[in-house]
């Protein structure tokens, strides 16, 4: 039996006073007239003791009366066993905690704990509920499918266990991924599900909540914020360019970093220094709520290098990691007649396409055709640049050089008459006459998934049209028979061969980048053309060092990297045919260990996570997630209980009968004390 | 106690006690010559003889022996202790019953009947008397209910002796719960002005007996007062104080030379006037006419 009000239970105190009544009023309440008193000794009041209860079944009657009177008042009823469970049917609770790398600020995880904590003793027994973590990636800490194995009891102990050992990671704030993937986990209950997220967080406004805006949040999903927070200020580093400034002048290399500064942060005044290093440090002031650009004195020297922010109070994102920079010295040989500084030739481009930078240089070296050429020149050389058909000397050092994987680009250029293709990868003696020049051509049907043509295949740079070829030769299948076409002429004519050959490959370009026979030298195109070609052998040379948490990393097969060195001096040994590094969790100096030595890349902070101050939680609101208070389910649950109740008592109506026993037990107590009262007057005139 | 006139009760009860004692309806009497006496001054002229004074020239006043009924003075105790009944039959109606049950019988023998109620003072007052109307006009105040907080014996006894210089019959009516001294002092100052005395003491059974068993505030019909008595506790205690209280009042009555009667409500009312005149019978002074034909003697 249940009760509505059950508040009226005090008025079960009221019984205590027929009952104190009895005890205390001892004297009856009627008198006996008497002549006179003069020769009574009145008698003492009786001890407390020998009180004793006379009229009990008048006493029952009355208690009865008040305690039926207070049974109605608490509107009685009977819970069935139907009503029961519809209120505590099937509530799904996500509790998403945050582990981003700014949850490493102050205690904000023991609160976050805590938090999470308090979420899942507050589930009840009924509900479903599973704990998602979430930085850049979301993860499941416990699923709802393992959460319902569970009993009710061990669920929340499990669950409990689990997030104590979580840990905040050095990843950036995915929010907006992680709301949907909990909104969607809590709607594969079914339709009828409904649910709340209830999300442990700082709420930084460095989170991402950009995918939320083409996410219809679900009306049965709500959000529950339980916001952790440090009072204090918090300044993170970011580095803008790993590419130290040397433009000016002969000074010292610059560095240029960003120092931001929350609005809340008591400090102003901070320091940049390089770790393990006499360089000065550098002072910045930062106002708050401000971020500045430092520039920052690199000391010399390719190592790597970490630069530290001093004077924040929260040290999490003060460090940023510079990878040292390995420079590759590449030579390029390039066999034919040209002359270095006849614009008309091949060779005065060529020299002309590689700048020098920080990481690579690149030489080209030219060999007229009755230069001496061995195979140890040419083995390491990323690329032949064969201008004219070779001797058979030269013939045999490059099947060396194309065994040994060597890249020879073979350029067909204009000839008297016509010639066979160089004796190399299986190349016919079949003559290549020369198209017939009527008209300007332009490639087509390029093949952009080549690595040669990839560099060149986004949108923005995979215009060839205004690149016009005016002379070319034709080619078919049977001048290189089992090349693949990499690109070809308006005429139909194949423009691009590939044959590999060995570990290497043949390229045969059927026009060249002679001003005489086309545009190409002078296009956009022949730089990263030409850089792919010399990039076809070691694979691409990453030229970022500079990464963030979570990235990956691509890694060439041919590079052969077998392991990768973490900053923490753990080492993860690469399969085989690996083409990326995905574990890079933690900043700092990673080590690429390949067989040319160990390539070093730099993990730093995603710049977002020192946005520590707090998100307004309408701005969430503002993408539609559907805000509640906390407890604001428990009182919606209350009221709806609440309201079930009132409904099964009216339609019960026990009340009524009980007024009604009530009265009737008041009825028989009044007859029956008018009948005792009655009978003891009478017994008092006539004893 | 059915019959609600006064007078006919009365008269039912002296006739049912007349059919028992067959007494004779004879009356009379005379004023008689007792002697001559000398004059001296102060005396009242009126009883002068002048015809001896004729004869003799000697002033002599001539005496009469007094020989009138009996002046019978019936005081009733009109307190509201009188009014406390156990069994239907109040002191008060059982005391004026009686008081009116003597009133007329004395008065069918055309003896004087005077009747003073008193509470702690005189109510009212009539001086015995025999005309016609007498007995209905003293019926009429006996009608009257008890109102008196208080009894005083006392002070209306002796106001009542000091305003009968003959010698009379008291015949007093009340439950005398006063204490015995007083008792002893009203009637002693009766009987000491010559009078006779017999006093009734009215009692309702349950004041002598005290059979309650419920406790509960008893309240005093006079003052108010409420005590809380448990009868089972109180009981013995009550009767035994009671019993002698009622024994002093008895010595205190009798040792003045009343006749003292203590009767209960519930006793037939012709034995309180069998009772009246086997007292005066005891003392050779009954109200009824005598064969010596004197009422009360000196």
């Amino acid at each position: 039996m249940s009760f509505l009000a059950p508040l009226f239970a005090l008025g079960f105190l009221a019984v205590a006073a027929p009952i104190l009544f009895h005890l205390i009023r001892r004297r009856p309440k009627g008198t006996v007239p008497f002549s006179s008193v003069m020769f009574l000794t009145p008698s003492p009041p009786p001890p407390a003791n020998r009180r004793r209860l006379d009229q009990l079944l008048l006493l029952l009657l009355r208690a009865a009366a008040l305690v039926l009177f207070g049974l109605a008042f608490m509107r009685p009823f009977f819970r069935l066993d139907a009503a029961e469970g519809a209120g505590e049917s099937g509530r799904r609770v996500v509790v998403l905690i945050d582990t981003s790398a700014s949850m490493r600020r102050g205690n904000l995880w023991k609160q976050a704990v805590a938090k999470a904590d308090g979420a899942l003793a507050e589930c009840r027994p009924a509900d479903h509920f599973a704990v998602y973590a979430f930085d850049r990636t979301v993860r499941p800490v416990m699923g709802f499918a393992e959460s319902d194995l569970l009993e009710p009891q061990q669920r929340v102990a499990v669950a409990r266990d689990r997030v104590s050992q979580l840990k905040p990671t050095w990843g950036a704030t995915a929010l907006d991924r992680a709301l949907i993937e909990c909104a969607g986990a809590i709607l594969e209950g079914g339709n009828t599900a409904t649910g709340k997220v209830v999300l442990v967080s700082d709420l930084q406004q460095g989170a991402s909540l950009t995918e939320l805006t083409g996410f219809e949040w679900p009306a049965e999903v709500e959000l529950e914020l339980r916001t952790v927070a440090d009072d204090r200020g918090n300044a993170g580093l970011t580095v803008l360019t790993d590419r130290a400034d040397t433009d000016k002048g002969n000074g010292p290399a610059q560095l240029r970093v960003r120092v931001t500064n929350d609005a809340g942060a008591a400090q102003e005044r901070f320091k940049l220094a390089w770790v393990g290093t006499t360089a000065a440090e550098v002072e910045a002031y930062i106002p708050p709520s401000e971020s500045r650009v430092v520039k920052v004195p690199r000391p010399a020297g390719g190592t790597s290098q970490t630069l530290r922010l001093v004077g924040d109070a929260h040290d999490f994102d003060n460090t940023v990691c510079l990878a040292g920079t390995q420079r590759r010295e590449w030579t390029v040989y390039f066999l034919g007649a040209d002359m270095a500084t006849d614009p008309d030739g091949l060779l005065y481009f060529l020299e002309r396409t590689w700048d020098e930078t920080p990481e690579r240089l690149v030489r080209v070296v030219a060999r007229k055709p009755d230069d001496p050429l061995t195979a140890d020149e040419v083995r390491t050389s990323p690329l032949v640049v064969l201008a004219e058909p070779p001797s058979a000397d030269r013939v045999r050092v490059l099947e060396k050089y194309l065994e040994d994987g060597g890249t020879v680009l073979s350029v067909l250029g204009t000839t008297p008459k016509p010639a066979p293709l160089p004796a190399l990868a299986g190349a016919t003696s079949k003559a290549v006459e020369e198209a017939s020049g009527n008209r300007d051509e332009m490639l087509r049907d390029i093949a952009f998934g080549h690595p040669l043509f990839a560099p060149l295949s986004g949108p923005q740079f995979s215009d060839f049209t205004k690149i016009h070829f005016w002379k070319h030769r034709k080619l078919n299948d049977q001048h290189l028979p089992g090349a693949k076409v990499l690109a070809w002429f308006d005429d139909g004519d194949p423009a691009v061969l590939e044959k590999p050959t060995g570990r290497g490959r043949l390229v045969l370009w059927a026009s060249s980048w002679r001003p005489a026979d086309s545009q190409l030298a002078r296009s956009s195109k022949f730089v990263p053309l030409m850089t792919a070609l010399l990039e076809l052998r070691d694979g691409r040379v990453p030229t970022a060092t500079q990464h963030r948490i979570g990235d990956r990393i691509s890694i060439s097969p041919s590079a052969a990297a077998t392991r990768v060195r973490k900053p923490d001096g753990t080492t993860v040994t690469l399969a085989a045919d690996a083409i990326a590094f995905d574990a890079t969790d933690q900043p700092g100096e990673y080590g690429l260990e390949t067989p040319a030595g160990v390539r070093p890349f730099a993990i730093n902070l995603d710049p977002t996570e020192s946005l520590t101050a707090p998100i307004p939680a309408e701005t969430l609101e503002q993408f539609g997630c559907k805000l509640v208070n906390r407890g604001d389910d428990a009182r919606r649950a209350e009221a709806e209980r609440q309201q079930q109740n009132t409904e099964l008592e009216r339609n019960q109506s026990i009340w009524r009968v009980l007024i009604l026993v009530a009265i009737a037990a008041l009825l028989v107590e009044t007859t029956l004390s008018g009948w005792r009262t009655r009978a003891a007057q009478w017994e008092v005139v006539t004893p | 106690m059915r019959i609600k006139s006064l007078q006919l009760r009365a008269r039912v009860v002296v006739e049912g006690f007349d059919k028992g004692i067959h007494r004779s309806p004879y009356h009379g009497f005379s004023v008689e010559f007792s002697e001559y006496r000398q004059y001296t001054p102060g005396d009242d002229l009126r009883y002068l003889d002048w015809h001896l004074f004729a004869r003799s020239d000697r002033y002599y006043i001539k005496k009469f022996e007094d020989e009138t009924n009996l002046r019978c003075h019936l005081i009733v105790d009109a307190s509201r202790s009188m009014s406390y009944g156990s069994a239907g039959v109040s002191k008060w109606d059982y005391a004026r019953t009686a008081a009116a049950t003597v009133a007329y019988f004395l008065s069918r023998q055309r003896d004087a009947v005077g009747l003073v109620t008193f509470e702690d003072k005189v109510v009212d007052y009539v001086p015995p008397r025999v005309r016609p109307g007498h007995l209905a006009h003293l019926m009429a105040l006996l009608h009257r209910e008890p109102l008196g907080h208080a009894t005083d014996l006392v002070g209306p006894l002796n106001e009542v002796g000091a305003a009968t210089p003959r010698r009379g019959l008291f015949v007093v009516f009340s439950d005398l719960l006063v204490p015995a001294e007083a008792v002893r002092a009203a009637i002693g100052n009766l009987r000491g002005a010559g009078h006779d005395v017999v006093v009734f003491q009215v009692l309702d059974p349950e004041e002598v007996r005290f059979n309650f068993d419920t406790p509960g505030m008893f309240r005093d019909a006079e003052t108010g007062q409420e005590v809380f008595i448990d009868p089972r506790a109180a009981g013995g205690t009550y009767r035994a104080r009671f019993a002698a209280h009622a024994s002093e009042v008895r010595k205190a009555c009798v040792g003045v030379g009343a006749d003292f009667e203590q009767v209960t409500t519930d006793r037939p009312l012709e034995l309180v006037l069998f009772d009246l005149l086997r007292a005066r019978a005891r003392r050779g002074r009954a109200p009824g006419r005598t064969a010596a034909g004197r009422g009360g003697g000196r």
